[in-house]
C-alpha cells in the first residue's frame, strides 16, 4: 500500500513505505546504516525519508527514492511530509498522469507563493467567477490528476516542476476552472512524465477540498432543460411517447457528443439507454436519442 | 392496441421473465432487452403514430391485409394488426419455442410459425413483411438487410413492403 494520498499521514508510515515498501507493514525498518530502526540504534527523520538519510548519522539510511512513482519528494529543503502524499516505493510505473493549466484568480505572484499551502489565488469563490475568468497560472503551474476527471478524483498541484507534486491541492472547497494544457503552466518541457490533460475536461468547473478532493463537476456552459421520455426499449419507440421527465442539455439543439445530465448542475448524468425529446411541440417527442453510460450522446435523429 | 393484461401471465422462464408493475407487464430477455405491453408500440411500427414521421411516411398511400411478422415479443404487433389493422391473414416467425409456448392468449386467427425468420421460407404471399428482431440499429447490416430481400422479395404481393421498423426503412 502507498502512502495515502490525502489526509493525515505519518512519518513512521512514510518510512516503512520506504523501507518495507508498505505505508502499514510494521515490520522493523531496516537502514543500510542505523540498523533496526525500531528498537534499533538508528533514528528516522522527514529528511532521512527524503534526502535517503545522506549519512546524517545515526539517522537511518534509506533506500533512494523511487522517481518511478510519479508522486514521489524531491531532496530540496524545507521538507514536507505532503511531498510523500501518494508516493509509492515499490512501484514499477505509476500509470498515467495528465497534467493541466487552469484559470487563477490571484496575480501570478501570489500563485507562486502560494507554496502548497493555500489555492486561493488557484481557485474562485464561485463558479461564476471561475467560469468568467481569463488568465491562466502566468507560471510553471500546474494541476495533475489521473484518469477521468470528475467527482471524487483527487487533484495535485505542481510548481516549477516536471515531476513529482506538491501534494493534493488545498482548495478550501473554492472553484477550479481547467485551461487547455497548450497554456503556460502545463507546457514547459513537462511533457515527458505528464500526459496533456484531456480536452473534454478543458473549461470545466468543480469545487476542490483541503485535501484536493473533486465535487460539482461540470461545465461552464448554463445548461438548457428539455422535455424528454422515460427510457426506452428501442430508440424509434421514443418517437411520440409523451416526455414527463426533464434532462439538461448544453444548448437546445442536441448533438451526438453532448452530455445529457439529469440536474441542473450537470453533476449526474443521465442512465444510459433510448429516450425521446421535445424539440418541437406536438404529440410527444419530435426526436430521439441514444446515451452510454457516461451519458454522452451516441446517436441522435428526428422522428 | 394493447394486449388485455389479464391475459398476460407472469412468468418465470431461461429465456425471459415476465413481471408486472402498476398493472404493466414487462416481458424481460435479459441484458437491458425488454417490452412493455404498451399500445404505443404496435402504433408506431405499423404507421400510425402522427409525430413519428420516418415510419409514417413508409406507410403513405399503402394498405396492408396479409402480413408476415418477423419477431414475436409480447404479441404486440400481430394484436394490433388484428385488432386495429383488421387484417386477414397475420403470419408470426419466431425461433423461441419458450415464447410461443408462453404467448398463447392472441387471437386464435394469428397464426405463429416455429422458425427463423432471416431464412424462412413462406407458402404465400404478403402485402408487408415486417421485420422485427433486433434491439440496436446498428445489429441491422447491409448484409442482413440485402439477404432479407432476397429471401422474401418473390413472396411480396403486386406494391408489397418489406419493412424494418426499427431502421425506419423499406427495403422493397
Amino acid at each position: 500500500m502507498a502512502v495515502p494520498s490525502s489526509g493525515a499521514i505519518s512519518l513512521l508510515g512514510i518510512c516503512r513505505e520506504k523501507q518495507n515498501d508498505d505505508y502499514t507493514d510494521t515490520t522493523a525498518i531496516q537502514g543500510g546504516q542505523g540498523g533496526n530502526v525500531v528498537g534499533g540504534n538508528g533514528t528516522i527523520s522527514l529528511e532521512s525519508c527524503a534526502t535517503s538519510g545522506s549519512n546524517h548519522s545515526p539517522q537511518v539510511v534509506m533506500e533512494a527514492t523511487n522517481t518511478n512513482s510519479l508522486l514521489h519528494p524531491n531532496s530540496s529543503t524545507p521538507h514536507a511530509m505532503s511531498e510523500f502524499y501518494g508516493y509509492d516505493h515499490d512501484i514499477t510505473s505509476s500509470g498515467t498522469w495528465y497534467h493541466s493549466s487552469f484559470y487563477r484568480s490571484g496575480t501570478v505572484n501570489e500563485v507562486i507563493n502560494a507554496n502548497t499551502t493555500s489555492a486561493t489565488p488557484w481557485t474562485h469563490t464561485s463558479k461564476s467567477n471561475a467560469c468568467a475568468a481569463s488568465n491562466g497560472p502566468g507560471t510553471c503551474a500546474q494541476i495533475l490528476y489521473q484518469g477521468t476527471l470528475g467527482n471524487g478524483s483527487v487533484v495535485y498541484w505542481a510548481f516549477n516542476t516536471c515531476s513529482g507534486h506538491a501534494g493534493p491541492m488545498a482548495g478550501a472547497n473554492r472553484w477550479l476552472r481547467i485551461d487547455s494544457v497548450a497554456n503556460i503552466g502545463g507546457t514547459s518541457g513537462c511533457g515527458g512524465q505528464y500526459t496533456g490533460t484531456t480536452a473534454s475536461t478543458i473549461d470545466k468547473v468543480m469545487q476542490v477540498s483541503n485535501s484536493g478532493v473533486v465535487s460539482n463537476y461540470q461545465s461552464c456552459v448554463s445548461l438548457v432543460e428539455l422535455d424528454i421520455t422515460l427510457v426506452q426499449p428501442k430508440a424509434v419507440f421514443a418517437c411520440g411517447e409523451s416526455t414527463p421527465n426533464s434532462a439538461y442539455f448544453p444548448d437546445a439543439t442536441p448533438a451526438v457528443n453532448d452530455t445529457v445530465y439529469t440536474n441542473s448542475s450537470g453533476t449526474s448524468t443521465l442512465s444510459a439507454g433510448h429516450y425521446g425529446v421535445l424539440i418541437i411541440s406536438g404529440l410527444g417527442a419530435s426526436h430521439r436519442f441514444t446515451v452510454n453510460s457516461n451519458g454522452v450522446i451516441t446517436a441522435y435523429a428526428s422522428c | 392496441m394493447k394486449i388485455n393484461e389479464n391475459k398476460i401471465k407472469e412468468h418465470s422462464g431461461t429465456s425471459f421473465n415476465v413481471t408486472k408493475t402498476n398493472g404493466v407487464s414487462k416481458i424481460d430477455f435479459g441484458n437491458n432487452k425488454w417490452i412493455e405491453n404498451r399500445e404505443h408500440y404496435g402504433k408506431v411500427f405499423l404507421g400510425d403514430c402522427d409525430p413519428c414521421t420516418k415510419i409514417k411516411a413508409l406507410y403513405n398511400n399503402f394498405t396492408f391485409d396479409k402480413i408476415l411478422i418477423g419477431g414475436l415479443g409480447l404479441g404486440l404487433l400481430p394484436e394490433y394488426a388484428k385488432s386495429v389493422k383488421n387484417c386477414s391473414v397475420i403470419d408470426v416467425i419466431e425461433n423461441n419455442q419458450e415464447l410461443i409456448d408462453y404467448v398463447d392468449y392472441l387471437d386464435s386467427s394469428i397464426n405463429i410459425i416455429k422458425g427463423d425468420a432471416l431464412s424462412y421460407t413462406p407458402s404465400k404471399k404478403y402485402d408487408l413483411i415486417l421485420i422485427d428482431l433486433w434491439w440496436e440499429e446498428e445489429d441491422i447490416t447491409q448484409v442482413i438487410q440485402d439477404n432479407i430481400k432476397n429471401n422474401y422479395n418473390s413472396y411480396l404481393e403486386d406494391n408489397g413492403k418489406i419493412i424494418i421498423p426499427l431502421l425506419e426503412k423499406e427495403i422493397k
